[in-house]
């Protein structure tokens, strides 16, 4: 696959330090957790519930970061921030489809890494 | 440490508490359990884990409330909190609270973990330090070496601490501002049977009268507006230990008929709640009032009064109590000497004669603070008398020469008026008219 990879496993590694059946439980676990939260965020979005779309996207956030997406390092914590301030609300969505689509893509280069 | 070491991790996001219990596990002497709700934490609580690392914002308890049982059973297990936000008022509540360190996990992942490593593994050295620490306060304590005076009356108050030592009696202390009532109390506290349980002091002046009840005996959530939570009062933190009621002859009349209640029937009830607790803890108590007299003029319950006074010991003021001034006085600049590595400081003999001809109507604590201020303004190893200022106008343009930073002028002024008004930061902070919340931060940060 020539395409670019959009995580960065170095600090899950560097903690790791050469256990990679460690590596994998955790990428196996970001599998399973994160299309949950994804839903529950969109589910958010939908009622106009931003408490929930607040929260759901911060118990996301240490996973994605430590999986080092850092396309979305910044698109997190705007959600949250906007969620959270009740700022710039009318953004999120966009900002929503930009976390999913590239998550979606991590999932995909995950599974076959 | 070759002794395993057990740490109790209670997240419930997964992910994070994966990282964490891996990253710790790797130190083979660490065995980690993991919890994903306050319930089953608080059940094994009794397992007795040597670190806690707290998720702030759990699915079923806050972690305020959490924070406060694990206290309640054990307040030396070293607790981390780790939370989502920063919020400064939150951390500074936690800490004060007892919590050992506060991580907000909005950091980066790998100094977050790497934080929570480094202050377990500190905390695992803690339980020594701690250990030693209590091991220092006990020195500290030994009423023969921390509370100095050669002098007749104060060979009489050390016959009565030894009494109050060794037995489980009520003490009530009475002196002059600054005499070392608090001291007194402590000592008898560390040398007694009770040592290895709190102390824990009330200053009925720190408090704002209407809050003094929920202090003490504590309340039940939705009690009064601002009860959001359930909260234990001082008689229960005390537990087995030994409270310590200080200006106890400022509580009002009303007051004073709920304490004597509590006294009498050894048992409590927290405001807006109806079961009894049980009172298991020593008292102790201190006024600079003439108790008696306040009898007489009606401010004080006689009844309370006499409940109160067990064993009474009356500390002499610093004026009565011959050549304790100097011996004092010398005490006090070597400690400050040797802390601030100043080398040896002597006292001239002019400079001894006017410390010993001045009334110290603050006693030990202004004679400790001019002697502090003394070893600050001479520039060679003798202090000579006119490096001897009494009140504090008069030091103010000498103060003013030492050229300090803003912030460092106003930590001096708030430790001043701290040590002025024994700690009662309400008090401070209406004199000085600035917030309450600055001077907690400022005793957090240990600026002052
Ligand atoms: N006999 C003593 N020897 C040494 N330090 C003392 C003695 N008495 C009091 N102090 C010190 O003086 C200060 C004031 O004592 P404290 O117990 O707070 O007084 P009080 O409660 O009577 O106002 C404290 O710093 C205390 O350590
Ligand atoms: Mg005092």
């Amino acid at each position: 696959m020539g395409e670019e990879k959009l995580y960065n496993l170095n600090q899950l590694e560097a903690i790791a330090s050469g256990n990679e059946d460690f590596v994998r439980k955790m990428v196996n676990l970001f599998l399973e957790m994160t299309p949950a939260l994804l839903e529950r965020i969109a589910a958010g979005i939908q009622l106009q519930d931003w408490t929930e779309v607040k929260s759901a996207v911060h118990k996301m956030k240490p996973s994605v970061d430590m999986m080092g997406v850092t396309d979305l390092y910044q698109v997190i914590r705007d959600i949250e921030n906007n969620a959270k301030t009740y700022t710039n609300l009318e953004q999120i969505p966009e900002l929503y489809f930009t976390l999913s689509d590239t998550l979606e893509q991590v999932f995909e280069q995950l599974r076959n890494r | 440490m070759a002794d395993n070491f057990s740490v109790f991790v209670v997240e419930d996001d997964e992910f994070y508490s994966e990282v964490l219990e891996y990253r710790l596990s790797m130190n083979p002497d660490i065995t980690v359990t993991k919890f994903n709700n306050a319930q089953d934490f608080l059940k094994n609580l009794d397992k007795n884990p040597g670190a806690i690392t707290l998720d702030y914002s759990l699915p079923d308890m806050s972690g305020e409330e959490v924070l406060r049982r694990i206290k309640e059973y054990n307040s030396d297990i070293p607790v981390v909190m780790v939370s989502g936000q920063e919020d400064i008022k939150t951390a500074i509540t936690l800490l004060k609270d007892g919590a050992y360190d506060y991580i907000v996990k909005d950091e980066d992942t790998k100094d977050r973990i790497w934080n929570a490593i480094k202050n377990i593994r500190e905390n695992i050295g803690l339980k020594r330090e701690i250990y030693e620490l209590k091991q220092q306060v006990k020195k500290k304590y030994d009423f023969t070496t921390s509370i100095i005076g050669n002098s007749p009356s104060m060979k009489r108050v050390f016959a009565m601490i030894e009494k109050a030592v060794s037995s489980n009696i009520t003490v009530s202390i009475t002196g002059e501002t600054g005499t070392g009532k608090e001291v007194v109390a402590k000592s008898i506290h560390y040398n007694s049977s009770r040592s290895k349980k709190p102390f824990v002091a009330v200053n009925i002046t720190a408090i704002p009268a209407e809050l003094i009840e929920s202090e003490l005996f504590g309340h039940e959530k939705g009690s009064f507006t601002g009860a959001t939570a359930r909260r234990v009062g001082k008689f229960e933190e005390a537990g087995e230990g030994t409270i310590f009621l200080d200006e106890i002859g400022e509580m009002d009349i009303n007051m004073q008929s709920k304490l004597l209640r509590v006294l009498q029937e050894r048992e409590l009830t927290r405001v807006g709640g109806n079961g009894m607790v049980k009172i298991t803890c020593r008292v102790i108590s201190a006024t600079h009032k003439d108790l008696a007299e306040e009898v007489r003029k009606g401010n004080f319950r006689e009844d309370l009064y006499y409940r109160l006074l067990g064993l009474p010991v009356s500390l002499p003021p610093l004026r009565e109590r011959a050549n304790d001034t100097l011996v004092l006085a010398k005490h006090f600049i070597d400690e400050y000497a040797t802390e601030n590595e100043l080398g040896k400081l002597k006292l001239s003999s002019k400079a001894q004669n006017k410390l010993f001809k001045y009334p110290w109507p603050g006693n030990i604590r202004e004679l400790k603070a001019v002697v502090e201020l003394c070893c600050v303004m001479t520039d060679s190893n003798t202090i000579e008398d006119e490096h001897i200022t009494f009140n504090s106008t008069g030091s103010i343009d000498t103060l003013l020469q030492n050229e300090m930073s803003l912030e460092e002028y106003k930590n001096r002024i708030v430790k001043y008026y701290l040590d002025k008004y024994n700690n009662d930061v309400i008090n401070v902070a209406k004199r000085l008219d600035m917030g309450k919340s600055t001077i907690y931060r400022m005793l957090q940060d240990r600026a002052v």
